[in-house]
């Protein structure tokens, strides 16, 4: 048995001393190529799809393997790959491998030959107002507040905002306010001499409904607040800002002076004062605690504009978005956009900002600095995904992050992020005029108003 | 080299060195496991990599270590049907029935042909030595079986046993450790046992042990020793010499194959250097195996292929559980250790060190059968189960004075110190670690990307690579399943074609089995010992079905 013992343990010494730096040189992407004689260093490409199973075609032959999948040992160069599965349309994209790299094509989003639209609800809308990341959106038939309602996409119910015997039943509406992930809505609206604000409390049943307008200064206000405190309403008027209590009915008048920008959590009271210190307090007491210092934030990057507004993204990171479309985030290279942001919205899964403009929509990664910034001072990496739009207004990340929908002048495109490619953009429907649209991650559809019938539609775009 | 093997009584350096060697295994064990997740953290890259040479590693050893597990299964199969009684018979006349063997025609059943082969080999060994052992007749068998709160369903099985085996019981002088502190019920059914059985044996002796001596730990070795002690007064009092008497340390549940005597004997009297060897046989956990969660049956099952396989490597093979010794070698080291848990494996290392490295453990291809721990419902069984893990694992305490001792030694080669040294320090280490690399730490390079990393060839190839690998390992799970199917007592009762094909299902839960109950145990243990919080002996539930 010595002996045995002895010779199987020269002979798997043998194997592991071989095995193991074959399979590690391997996995750096080395393989023995005959005709060159030697180990050459390859890439990879990765390819997933929605729906999976797609067949594989690299250059023209057909890959063995259907998606998801990996097909490395590519010598650098440009592959043509084309992903086809019946019903969908063909995926074509050409791929630079580089040695060592790995091309990775994740949830590759087939699109159908023909996109399956549904219709929702068969009535002449007007108007479709999204409420980021909430279960549902804002539909109206006219321009009062009786026609307003709220489409629930996960019980596929509409309810009306107002029930009919509401006194601002008939109450013309001019704005809403809203914030992302919140059932609180104010309505601004009347006739030129009586406006009001309405506050509606959609997490009730039946819902509260206050009019508030007493509590708020005549001049024109922005109105915010963050879900957890849902009677504590702030109300920024040019340099100050007044705190509503719904509960109590009573207003706190100049809660907090000096103000150049606001914004709010569930915890914290966020302004940034004429000197650009941003400050933190807690609704109670008003006690400022210095958040940033104006050291970051200075004249230069911020210059004279006001408001701005302050959103919050995880721990210390915070963006300011100024009256022009100026973005400024708290970490390098400080300055994302000079002007112009029409719209962001933060993805926490990804720790990515997506922000538009009327031309380009740009993703701001915040899981880690950039290469060339200092390792003591960590930073975001920014890159523009789509440029070439005329008037974007409104984006949502879709699937993960790996796609985009946007509407530009009045048109939606599915728009696909090829980190290592040109983006891939289809056409999905035309959306009445001047009405915006809804994405919902857990059903994988939008929800539009039909150009042609105004009836509320969807498409489901991601397979589910 | 006359040593305290001890952790008390030491002073100074000594004490010094002691403590730092109990901190090297957990501290070890520790930085490997975090050292992996923070290199997972900071570079994914070089942590991926880590993990295809330590997987690569892992299961080329688990299919090497197959190998010798079907070879010792094979072994443990030849010698089945082996008389073990004849062959005691030609070794008392070795010279003669060495040539009389020779001139036997060769069976042509392959099993009897390599018994007959293996016996021969033996028996010239044995001529060539010039080491010929006493008269069988001259042989007796000491049995202590450490008594404290088990009750008669418990130990008369392995007295009934011993009894009814091949080897004549009038050789066998029977003594029962009863710790003093031993319930009423318990101390009554041991009587009742020595009544029933007193006149079967050579001699039947219940040996209270007193609470409270000083210099004792509440632990079995000090029970044991205490009996042993007993008996050697019963030795010098009827002139038996020390050489002509085998020991062997059962726990109470431990039921010997019928041949296990006989076999004993055999390799007691083949053996040349017979007193400076201890005879360890296969342990078995056959006593309430179907009566037991699948989770309690499959670690177990572990636990005997392990020896399984340790049984073809006797050079570095420490003793576990029951086995047996001459007792001559356990007066010259004075008994078992009064003050340790793992009494066990402390004896070989007392034995190793008394006799500076001449000293080794025999395997015998015979089995011992014991209880799985049990409780009276699975969550208790799973408790108790972890803590007698945890007690199996926390023979780590042998390491720092295993340690303190070669470096102290000077008869034990060099070569001895650091191969054993070694060895003992890598299995508890890899005892803890490699399930947790394998089952937690592996996939983590992959969850902690960084950007750099996600778009490398490593990220995509390393998991293709392991999962390879992984799935090489699956014979090794097929050879496990194989064997427990042949090795396995028959089910009692109804739909046993139905339970034996759970059993198959059942190995499944091997990864989770091994992470939760072997090495948590011994990381616990290791990380105890690292923080001086010394055990307390825990004496495991036994519960049998009844009827």
């Amino acid at each position: 048995m010595a002996i045995i013992r002895r010779i199987l343990f020269f002979i798997f010494l043998a194997t592991y001393l071989i095995a193991c730096p074959l399979l590690i040189l391997y996995s750096f992407g080395y393989i023995f190529i005959p005709i060159k004689q030697g180990l050459t260093q390859t890439g990879l490409i990765y390819l997933s799809s929605t729906p999976k199973g797609a067949d594989v075609y690299l250059e023209k032959s057909h890959y063995r393997q259907k998606t998801p999948t990996t097909i490395n040992g590519l010598i650098p160069g440009n592959y043509k790959i084309t992903l086809k599965q019946k019903g969908y349309q063909p995926w074509v994209q050409t791929v630079l491998v580089d040695v060592g790299k790995a091309a990775a094509f994740k949830n590759i989003l087939l699109v159908p030959k023909m996109w399956p639209v549904e219709n929702i609800i068969s009535k002449d809308f007007v108007k479709l107002v999204p409420l980021r990341q909430a279960n549902g959106f804002i539909v109206a038939t006219s321009a009062h507040l009786g026609s307003y309602a709220v489409y629930d996409f996960k019980k596929k119910d509409l309810t009306p905002l107002v029930p009919s015997d509401s006194s601002f039943f008939t109450l013309p509406v001019d704005s809403i306010f809203s914030e992302e992930n919140s059932s609180i809505f104010i309505i601004y609206g009347g006739s030129l001499w009586g406006h009001k604000y309405v506050y509606v409390n959609f997490a009730k049943t039946p819902q509260e409904i206050l009019d508030i307008s007493k509590l708020i200064d005549e001049k024109s206000a922005d109105l915010f607040w963050s879900d957890s405190n849902r009677s504590k309403i702030l109300a920024f008027h040019g340099d100050y800002l007044d705190l509503l209590d719904t509960e109590e009915m009573s207003v706190s008048p100049r809660y907090v002076e000096n103000v150049k920008g606001y914004g709010a959590t569930a915890k914290w009271v966020y302004t940034m004062d004429m000197e650009n210190n941003v400050l933190r307090h807690l609704y109670h007491p008003v006690e400022k605690q210095p958040f940033l210092d104006n050291a970051q934030f200075d004249e230069d990057l911020l210059g004279e504009s006001r408001p701005y507004k302050i959103k919050v993204l995880d721990g210390d990171n915070i963006l300011l978005l100024g009256p022009k479309g100026q973005l400024v985030v708290n970490l390098p290279p400080y300055n994302l956009a000079k002007d112009g942001v029409v719209g962001l919205e933060f993805y926490k899964k990804i720790f990515t900002l997506l922000y538009w403009t009327k031309q380009s929509i740009n993703l701001v990664d915040f899981s880690e600095q950039p290469e060339n910034q200092s390792p003591v001072k960590k930073g975001v990496h920014q890159s523009i995904v789509y440029e070439n739009g005329k008037n974007i207004t409104d984006c949502f990340f879709v699937d993960e992050g790996m796609h985009i929908i946007f509407k530009d002048n009045d048109r939606l495109y599915l728009l696909e992020i090829e980190p290592a490619g040109p983006p891939h953009v289809e056409f999905l429907a035309e959306v009445k005029k001047d009405s915006s649209f809804f994405y919902a991650q857990e059903t994988g559809a939008v929800y539009y108003l039909d150009s042609q019938t105004r009836h509320l539609n969807s498409i489901q775009v991601v397979p589910k | 080299m006359n040593y305290n093997y001890s952790r008390h009584n030491i002073q100074g350096k000594d004490k010094a060195l002691e403590r730092a060697l109990e901190i090297l295994p957990g501290f070890l064990s520790w930085i490997i496991i975090i050292g992996m997740l923070v290199l997972s953290i900071v570079e994914p890259l070089v942590a991926a990599v880590v993990m295809i040479a330590f997987i690569l590693y892992w299961v080329l050893r688990l299919l090497y270590m197959n190998i010798f597990l079907v070879l010792s299964y094979l072994r443990l199969d030849i010698e089945k049907e082996a008389n073990w009684i004849g062959r005691i018979a030609g070794v008392d006349r070795v010279q003669s029935y060495n040539q009389e063997l020779c001139q036997l025609p060769c069976p042509k059943d392959f099993k009897a042909k390599w018994s007959l082969r293996l016996h021969c080999k033996e028996l010239s060994d044995l001529i060539k030595s010039g080491s010929l052992p006493p008269k069988s007749d001259d042989i007796y068998h000491l049995v202590i079986i450490p008594v404290i709160k088990e009750t008669r369903d418990i130990i008369e099985p392995g007295i009934e046993g011993i009894k009814s085996g091949k080897y004549p019981s009038s050789k066998v002088l029977v003594v029962i450790a009863l710790e003093d502190r031993a319930s009423t019920e318990v101390q009554n059914d041991v009587l009742a046992i020595k009544d029933l059985y007193a006149k079967k044996f050579f001699d039947f002796l219940v040996v209270r042990h007193p609470s409270n001596i000083p210099g004792e730990a509440r632990v079995k070795g000090a029970n044991a020793s205490y009996a042993a002690r007993s008996a050697k007064e019963y030795f010098d009092q009827r002139k038996i010499l020390y050489e002509n008497v085998i020991v062997s340390c059962f726990d109470a549940d431990t039921v010997p194959n019928p041949d296990y005597f006989s076999c004993l004997t055999y390799h007691f009297m083949i053996t040349p250097n017979r007193v400076q060897r201890s005879y360890q046989p296969i342990p078995v956990y056959h006593n309430n195996i179907w009566n037991v969660p699948s989770f309690a049956r499959i670690i177990d099952i572990g636990t005997s292929f392990f020896e399984l396989v340790e049984a073809t490597n006797p050079k570095k093979m420490v003793t576990f559980s029951s086995h047996s010794m001459s007792f001559k070698a356990l007066v010259d080291v004075d008994f078992w250790p009064v003050d340790m848990i793992s009494d066990d494996s402390a004896i070989f290392w007392k034995a190793f060190i008394r006799y500076d490295g001449d000293y080794q453990t025999v395997p015998i291809y015979t089995t011992v059968s014991m209880d799985i721990v049990a409780g009276r419902n699975r969550g208790e069984t799973f408790v108790n189960i972890y803590k007698q893990k945890r007690r199996w694992a926390w023979g780590v305490e042998n390491f720092p004075i295993v340690l303190r001792a070669f470096l102290k030694s000077s008869g034990i080669s060099f070569y001895q110190r650091l191969t054993y040294g070694f060895k003992l320090l890598e299995a508890f280490v890899s005892w803890a670690t490699w399930s947790l690399l394998l089952s937690l730490v592996s996939w983590l390079p992959g969850f902690f990307a960084s950007r750099e990393f996600a778009t490398s060839t490593v990220y995509y190839i390393a998991p293709r690579i392991q999962a390879t690998i992984f799935s090489l390992a699956s014979f090794g799970l097929i050879i496990c399943v194989s064997l427990s199917i042949m090795m396995l007592p028959p089910i009692t009762g109804e739909h046993n074609i139905l339970k034996k094909i759970r059993h198959v299902f059942e190995w499944l839960l091997i990864p989770v089995i091994v992470l939760v109950l072997s090495a948590i145990p011994a990381l616990d243990a290791q990380t105890r010992l690292m923080f001086g919080r010394y055990m307390d002996f825990w004496v495991t539930d036994k519960y049998r079905k009844k009827g």
